[in-house]
């Protein structure tokens, strides 16, 4: 109740002029906001008979709900997977450096490694809410080392495990508490891995199926068990077959679950997925895109060489080259850039770029009231573009954290 | 046939008689006297027949407003009083407008058009302020959406503002939540308020989830009451005639109450309600005619051939309880605002005597004000000590 006043207290902002994605549509709306969450001006108008107290002009631009990225390996120089005693300042500057690609918030993703780095970074990255401090921790994305040898991509070989007799508690044992984790990636096929998907899944935690040699039917099977998102489609699966479409085949599935809706996570970043990929997977099921920068150190650095860790690292462009070699050590396109790459090769609306990166990822963690959307209710998370989806401010419960230097809100 | 409030007719009267005595004197005199009205904030309409010595009497009419120059400039271009001699000028006392107008457009978008103009100027030559409010009855409903829209569009261009405009609903369902799409304040909002300037404390909607109707009916009457009165009550009827809820057979005098609608009306609403009969409201909150007939001015909206003929009803036959907007012909000052489509039903006689007067009547829209001219005037006449 206490909270409710002091809410019912705080100034009403209104941002006029403006475009609003709502209801999957662009509208000519403003968006009011009051104690860092979306109002309903109606409700403002005929209960309490209040105008707001501020307005701000977005010139015609586009308001759209702050961008989530669900998979996110780190950044400007951080890797969220090195163990260090201070891995809350890594993941700190991360955060406030995605505020400018409209990033509000993100959950830090730990690729495959020993028990010991999980013990040790798990504990050090709490959820943690956005500000003006940076883009808001939603939990961590755990992928390995639960994944298959074959489709390992770049986790590291020797700390790949299989679920033994005990399944769960393997799980318990190499991750240690899961209180931080939000989403983990998983091979289906391993043995007993329903077991675990079951489990995780009753803790609220979402299971992700990727690096992965699983055929359709044992996807299928981990679906039923709890298993709702697919990890990078197309990267590190088995590829797509007519009589045996894998994972891919999820997409499409009639043995889901009636109501289920599966998502699938796309690196757009126009060179870890061919256009005509994205297009496909966009044109079969379009409700369950998530897109995901599965960036890397390397992002945000610039071109030039870089030592990452132990690996030297070649930036050009939106490409990292391992350095004097022509592979790619990962992506390090950022949300923006991989958003306007997606409308630009699939053709579709701005409005499902948009919800691409921010409606669906939300509905992923089960946030849809609170993330992803304007409804009313919602946190006003949110960023303002201009018509070429060019990040103009990020605004986080309300407040401005970063704005293009001409924005001018 | 004379205005309701019988004291503002006295007072009119008292006016009229002593400028008729002075009126033998010089023709100028008029202008004298359409000053004096419009300094006691009467804006009736003046019919003068003027009669030469050699020519057939002119029939003359001015449409006063706020301040005179209207009236200045007509008169003074007027061939009439370049007559040298008006000895037998006569005033023709039928002074008080107690006529009804009927202005025929050809399309809803003209007559949208006309309606919004006409209650912008109407607003500006008010000059409403901080203690002066403006008050305007509002109708819902498809027929003034586009009344609406011109007037939002004037407002966005920096012509019109309500901030000082106070707003009065005509209606509204009851026991259908507020929020609720189809509800009047969800229309109001959707297609008005949350577009203009206006403040929620100054408009006024029947509340249909009242604990008790019949109270918030009664100080609803009364909140009319405290604001002045009604300046403009601006209505929509339907095609059985009705003017807000007061549907066929709702007395002619009838104020605010609770009514239930009647079965033409919940089938018309179905639509809106996914055809579903049980989920339209059946009962409604309405001002009553009474209360629309005391307004100083109603404007009446009425376009698509689906209104024809409740229009021929309303003007072409008598006063009748079955077709409750009938009543508006002893109203002393009322516009109806309609379409060609909507004529259709009417002798052609009525419809070309109207349209003859449209010269007339479109010099209530043209010019067309505006506050951005009013401002400048203000900081002219601010500026003018300066420059003396």
């Amino acid at each position: 109740m206490r909270s409710g006043q002091s809410a019912a207290l705080a100034p009403v902002l209104q941002f006029t002029n403006c475009r609003i994605l709502r209801g999957g549509t662009l509208l000519r709306e403003d968006l009011w906001v009051r104690g860092g969450r979306i109002l309903d001006p109606e409700k403002l108008f005929f209960e309490e008979r209040r105008v707001a107290d501020e307005q701000r002009d977005c010139g015609g631009r586009i308001l759209a709900p702050g961008f989530i990225d669900v998979q996110i390996n780190g950044g400007f120089g951080v890797d969220f997977s090195r163990a260090t005693e201070d891995v809350g300042s890594g993941v700190a500057l991360v955060a406030r450096r995605l505020l400018s690609h409209g990033v509000t918030s993100f959950c830090p993703t730990l690729v495959t490694s020993p028990p010991e780095v999980y013990h040790k970074v798990l504990p050090q990255i709490p959820v943690k809410s956005g500000g003006p401090h940076g883009a808001g921790v939603l939990g961590v994305h755990l992928e390995g080392p639960f994944i298959s040898r074959e489709k390992r991509g770049a986790h590291p070989e020797a700390y790949l495990r299989s679920f033994g007799a005990n399944a769960f508690h393997d799980v318990l044992a190499t991750y240690g508490p899961l209180d931080n984790v939000c989403i983990v990636t998983l091979a289906p096929e391993l043995d007993r891995s329903h077991e675990v998907i079951q489990a995780l899944t009753a803790k609220g935690i979402r299971v992700s199926l990727g690096h992965s040699v699983a055929d359709l039917r044992a996807a299928e099977v981990a679906v039923q068990s709890g298993a709702t998102f697919i990890t990078h489609l197309f990267n590190a699966m088995l590829p797509f077959h007519h009589r045996d479409p894998g994972i891919v085949g999820l997409l499409t599935s009639d043995q889901l679950p009636p109501g289920h809706c599966i998502f699938y996570g796309m690196i757009a970043d126009g060179i870890h997925t061919n256009p005509a990929a994205l297009r496909i997977a966009h044109r079969a099921h379009p409700q369950g895109l998530v897109l995901v920068t599965d960036a890397v150190p390397a992002l945000g650095l610039g071109n030039g060489r870089h030592t990452l860790g132990q690996q030297e690292v070649e930036v050009d462009g939106l490409i990292a080259y391992i350095a004097g070699t022509k592979t790619l050590s990962g992506s390090i396109a950022p949300m923006d850039v991989c958003i306007r790459h997606f409308l630009q090769a699939t053709g579709c609306s701005v409005e499902s770029a948009l919800e691409a990166a921010s409606l669906h990822p939300a509905q992923l963690l089960g946030l849809e009231k609170t993330k992803g959307s304007l409804d009313f209710g919602a946190d006003a998370d949110f960023v303002v573009l201009d018509d070429t989806l060019h990040v103009q401010a990020t605004y986080i419960s309300g407040e401005l954290v970063w704005q293009a230097e001409e924005a001018g809100l | 046939m004379l205005c309701s409030s019988r004291a503002v007719v006295k007072s009119r009267r008292q006016v009229l008689t002593s400028a008729i005595l002075h009126w033998k004197e010089r023709a100028k005199k008029i202008l004298v006297f359409c000053k004096v009205l419009s300094r006691q904030g009467l804006t009736p309409q003046y019919r003068l027949l003027v009669v030469g010595e050699d020519k057939p009497p002119n029939l003359f009419t001015y449409e006063g407003g706020e301040g005179c120059c209207l009236a200045e400039r007509t008169l003074s271009s007027s061939p009439v009083f370049s007559v040298p001699a008006l000895p037998l000028i006569q005033f023709v006392m039928s002074t008080l407008q107690v006529e009804m107008k009927l202005i025929i457009l050809e399309h809803y978008s003209q007559a949208s058009e006309w309606a919004a103009k006409y209650i912008r100027n109407r607003i500006i030559q008010f000059n409403p302020g901080p203690d002066k409010y403006f008050t305007l009855g509002l109708p819902t409903g498809s027929t003034p959406l586009g009344c609406y829209q011109k007037l939002i569009e004037y407002y966005k261009n920096g012509d019109l503002s309500f901030k000082y405009v106070k707003t009065f609903n005509m209606d509204e369902y009851v026991g259908l939540p507020r929020e609720h799409p189809e509800s009047y304040h969800s229309f109001m909002w959707n297609n008005f308020f949350k577009h203009i300037d206006i403040h929620p404390e100054n408009t006024h909607i029947l509340d249909g989830n009242a604990a008790d109707l019949q109270a918030e009916c009664d100080s609803f009457e009364e909140k009319i009451q405290a604001a002045g009165g009604i300046e403009l009550f601006v209505g929509g009827i339907g095609p059985d005639g009705h003017i807000a809820f007061n549907e066929p057979g709702s007395s002619l005098v009838s104020r605010t109450r609770v009514k239930t609608l009647a079965m033409d009306t919940i089938l018309a609403n179905a639509r809106f309600f996914d055809g579903d009969l049980a989920k339209v409201p059946t009962m409604a909150l309405t001002v009553g005619v009474g209360t629309v007939m005391d307004a100083k001015e109603v404007m009446i909206l009425i376009t698509g051939a689906h209104k024809a003929f409740a229009l021929y009803k309303a003007i072409e036959e008598g006063v009748n309880h079955m077709w409750t907007v009938s009543a508006f012909q002893q109203h002393p000052r009322t516009v109806f605002v309609c379409d060609e489509d909507a004529t259709l039903e009417l002798k052609v006689k009525t419809v070309k005597y109207f349209k003859g007067l449209m010269l007339v009547h479109n010099k209530l829209v043209d010019p067309l004000y505006s506050i951005k001219e009013k401002e400048i005037q203000k900081s002219q006449s601010a500026k003018k000590p300066y420059s003396d």
